[in-house]
């Protein structure tokens, strides 16, 4: 891997995802920074530093959103300045100083709110949220030189400057170590690894049972609350704000060049960034007696930034690395050796009554193209049902409206007694629907085993990395990328046997495999079925699948046209001609 | 021999793949000339695959590929396709472009712009329905008629060697029927034809020879009557 040639590169990785490791580092880091004399190191005072501060902790506010869920979404700045400006607008009004900072909070919050909203409703990614960013960014900055309550265009000045420089100083030293720290909760959490893989596949995140939408929201709001109370600091600190000082784009430069030179998704990387780009020319301009000494830093700050993104640019998704796994691989290794059905029986709610898979009148066109004609089948718990069908007969469609990406234009679909036509994709996945893609799509930016912690299920890492060794799958904490095919689709298939599914849907398992792979693919599939669940399977390889399944369901042209086991369906006319074609007549095709 | 004598094309054990699947592991065929070949075989055997790779947008990771006896195993694809009319799976029409425009393109690429008029005429009499359409936006027309289109955007090149990755995707019968027609009239006049098929229902007295896949390799191979035997084309697609 590239990023390991980078010198001491996989130290600091690692360093970075330990809980206990990472608290030590943090704990030294406000030890440093408490211990700093008032004059200060290299000609950086005190005000100085509290100005370097600002901006990592502008960068760790915005990290939740920026680095880790990977949206470039500048509009956070509107709630650095709301915040700045609702904490003037209380100290003016004569509140306390800690409700002024406070008021910051849910300005931030609800700003990033109506942003997130907005941008859901809107399905804005990419470029265009960052678009619509800046157009938020220049039309606050307008208005605000518009409204006379806000100042106008000079600003909003505190009467009175009720923190000291010393107050500024070690509140946000105690602010950037707390923000610190809440990365490192965030990224060592389930819930880290959510927004981690949001930023990989949102629709895989949907089929583990997590709302993209909802995470997002929440991942938003957090950030833009924190951004509120760094612009309330950040305005404290000079007693003034205005749309030039505190809505200005250079405010968010450094701490996007810091995320993505030091690493998003990493906890320490944001610090290296601000380190490298607003420390250095910091000392440079303080200390350069002539301007070509500035140059000189800020051409070298630059150069490394360039090798540090060339270096990784190969691993680009793998950039926050491996977190070794807090479970001896012995233990784990005797537990996968145990665990002789890797998959537990599965409760049924309410006693025993089954629960099919119950698919009724299902149709579905694209643009007056039927692809799906009424369309009805079940699967029973414990029984394989094979889904087969030449090119174009339907299968994705198919296995998408039971996934619930795809909404029929009439019928329903039913798990068990339950009818989730209408369901969002992750509510039918916490009801119990497990998928497994043709093209494994394993979030890039996770572990092996992390990908399996990710389930809403809370799958434990020993329970992830047992489950993945007892497929065959060795180093379980090893990054994603570097994994083959046979491996990513034991990832997929590892989902199903540590969150057991009460129905499973596995698109074309055997695609690319070789038939000795075939064979372990196939047992795991027989005892997801022996553990109780509803297994549809659909397939190219029919003769692979055969021995395997109860039934065989042939779809062409979006219809059913053969159901029943396998001997008998492989042998229908209808089915051969399906496959092969109408055989033609020559004598009528020459006239 | 002579250049002319070799086969128009000729791959040996070629591997192919995407990333770290390999999808061929050896396959060989032999197209002769004038000859009209299937290469027959269920979905993922590796057909697509096969024709992505002669076509020369993926590499050849071992093995080798002769047209007419020289080797172009490294050559790039812009080179291959001057002699390789490839109809891609989807047809990938410009559905914006008139059909006209689309024809116009592909000649251009090849550099036959100057012989454009001439082709054009061409296909027009091998599929009459297209010269009424000429100046319609390609994605106005039916599935056959596009999948006429594609086929005429690959003659217009002038090449040596029509490729066909499975032109009855998504087509009725009866569309189907004139396809194989213009096909056929193509065959006569000698052209060297490579049909990648699963539906092989529609390929009777179409072809010459036919090659089944299975697993990135040839596992049967024979001439066209090999279709006539639906028990062992069955027993391959779905086996027992």
């Amino acid at each position: 891997m590239t990023a390991a040639r980078l010198p001491g590169w996989s130290f600091f990785r690692r360093f970075g995802l330990s809980r206990l490791w990472a608290g030590a580092a943090l704990a030294g880091l406000l030890v440093v920074l408490l211990a700093m004399p008032p004059g200060g190191w290299f000609d950086i005072d005190r005000p100085t530093m509290t100005g370097i501060l600002l901006v990592a902790i502008f960068t760790y506010a915005w990290h939740p959103v920026g680095g880790v869920l990977g949206d470039l979404s500048i509009a956070h700045l509107v709630c650095w300045a709301g915040g700045g400006y609702a904490c003037i607008l209380a100290v003016n009004g004569g509140w306390s100083t800690p409700t002024s900072l406070a008021v910051a909070v849910p300005v931030g919050a609800v700003i990033a709110g109506v942003v997130v909203a907005f941008a859901s409703l809107a399905r804005l990614e990419g470029l265009y949220l960052m678009g619509f960013g800046l157009v938020l960014v220049f039309l606050a900055s307008a208005l605000v030189g518009q409204w006379a309550w806000l100042g106008g265009e000079q600003g909003l000045t505190a009467t009175v400057l009720p923190l000291s420089p010393d107050d500024v100083y070690y509140l946000a030293v105690a602010f950037l170590v707390a923000l610190i720290a809440l990365n490192i909760v965030l990224l060592t959490s389930r819930r880290g690894l959510v927004w981690l893989a949001l930023r990989d596949d949102p629709d895989r995140v949907s089929s583990t049972g997590w709302s993209p939408r909802t995470e997002r929201a929440i991942a938003y709001t957090l950030s833009g609350a924190l951004c509120g109370l760094g612009g309330a600091l950040f305005a404290l600190n000079v007693g003034f704000v205005s749309s030039t000082s505190a809505l200005t784009l250079s405010l968010i430069i450094v701490p996007l060049l810091a995320i993505y030179v030091g690493g998003p998704g990493t906890i320490w990387g944001p610090l290296l960034g601000v380190a490298l780009f607003e420390g250095l020319s910091t000392i440079a301009t303080g200390n350069s007696k002539s301007a070509d000494t500035a140059e000189t830093v800020a051409l070298a700050q630059y150069l490394v930034a360039l090798v540090i993104v060339v270096l990784t640019m190969k691993s680009k998704r793998g950039r926050r690395g491996t977190r070794k796994t807090s479970v001896p691989e012995r233990a784990a290794r005797e537990m996968a050796a145990t665990a002789a059905p890797a998959v537990a029986k599965i409760a049924t709610p309410g006693g025993g009554k089954p629960d099919p898979l119950r698919v009724d009148g299902a149709a579905k066109s694209f643009g007056g193209l039927r692809v799906i004609e009424e369309v009805s089948f079940e699967v029973q718990p414990g029984e394989i049902v094979g889904l087969v069908g030449p090119n174009g007969a339907g299968k994705s469609t198919l296995c998408n409206i039971i996934g619930g990406s795809i909404r029929p234009d009439s019928g329903q679909v039913h798990l068990g007694r339950t009818d989730v036509t209408f369901w969002a994709e992750h509510r039918r996945a916490c009801l119990g629907l497990g998928r497994t893609f043709q093209v494994p799509r394993v979030f890039a930016s996770l572990s092996l085993q992390e990908n399996l912690e990710v389930s809403h299920t809370r799958v434990s890492e020993t329970a992830a990395a047992s489950a993945l060794m007892a497929l065959g799958v060795n180093q379980p904490e090893r990054n994603s990328d570097t994994a083959s095919l046979l491996e990513r689709r034991m990832v997929e298939i590892g989902r199903l046997t540590t969150a057991p599914p009460r129905w499973a849907l596995l698109d074309e398992p055997l695609a690319g495999l070789t038939a000795d792979e075939h064979d372990v693919i196939l047992e795991q599939v027989r005892r997801l079925a022996a553990a109780g669940a509803c297994v549809l399977v659909v397939e190219h390889l029919i003769p692979a699948i055969a021995p395997v399944v109860d039934r065989i369901v042939v779809l062409n042209d979006g219809r059913f046209v053969a159901d029943g086991p396998p001997g008998e369906v492989l042998r229908d006319p209808v089915v051969v001609e399906a496959y092969l074609g109408q055989p033609i007549d020559l004598a009528q095709a020459a006239g | 021999m002579s250049a002319a004598e070799q086969p128009p094309l000729e791959a040996s054990e070629i591997h192919a793949g995407y990333g770290s699947l390999n999808v061929l592991h050896g396959t060989t065929l032999r197209l002769d000339d004038k000859q009209c070949l299937a290469v027959l075989g269920p979905n993922g055997v590796g057909k697509t695959t096969l024709m992505k790779t002669i076509a020369g947008v993926l590499p050849i990771r071992a093995g080798s590929l002769t047209f007419h006896g020289r080797d172009v195993t490294a050559a790039p694809s812009p080179e291959r396709l001057l002699h390789i009319g490839w109809v891609a799976e989807g047809r990938l029409l410009f559905a914006d472009l008139s059909v006209l425009d689309n024809l116009r393109l592909s000649a251009r690429a090849a550099h036959r712009e100057d012989e454009f008029e001439e082709q054009l005429e061409a296909c027009v009499a091998l599929m009459p329905i297209l010269g009424q359409r000429l100046s319609s936006p390609a994605g106005s027309l039916s599935g056959g008629q596009q999948q006429m289109i594609a086929i005429a955007r690959a003659l217009v090149r002038k090449p040596e060697v029509l490729m066909l990755d499975e032109p009855s995707i998504g087509l009725a019968p009866r569309v189907l029927d004139d396809i194989r027609v213009a096909l056929a009239e193509l065959r006569r006049r000698g052209m060297a034809i490579i049909i990648a098929e699963q539906n092989t229902g529609w390929l009777a007295g179409l072809i010459d020879h036919a090659v089944v896949m299975q697993h990135g390799r040839v596992l049967l191979e024979g001439p066209g009557d090999l279709l006539d035997d639906r028990e062992a084309l069955r027993a391959v697609y779905l086996g027992g």
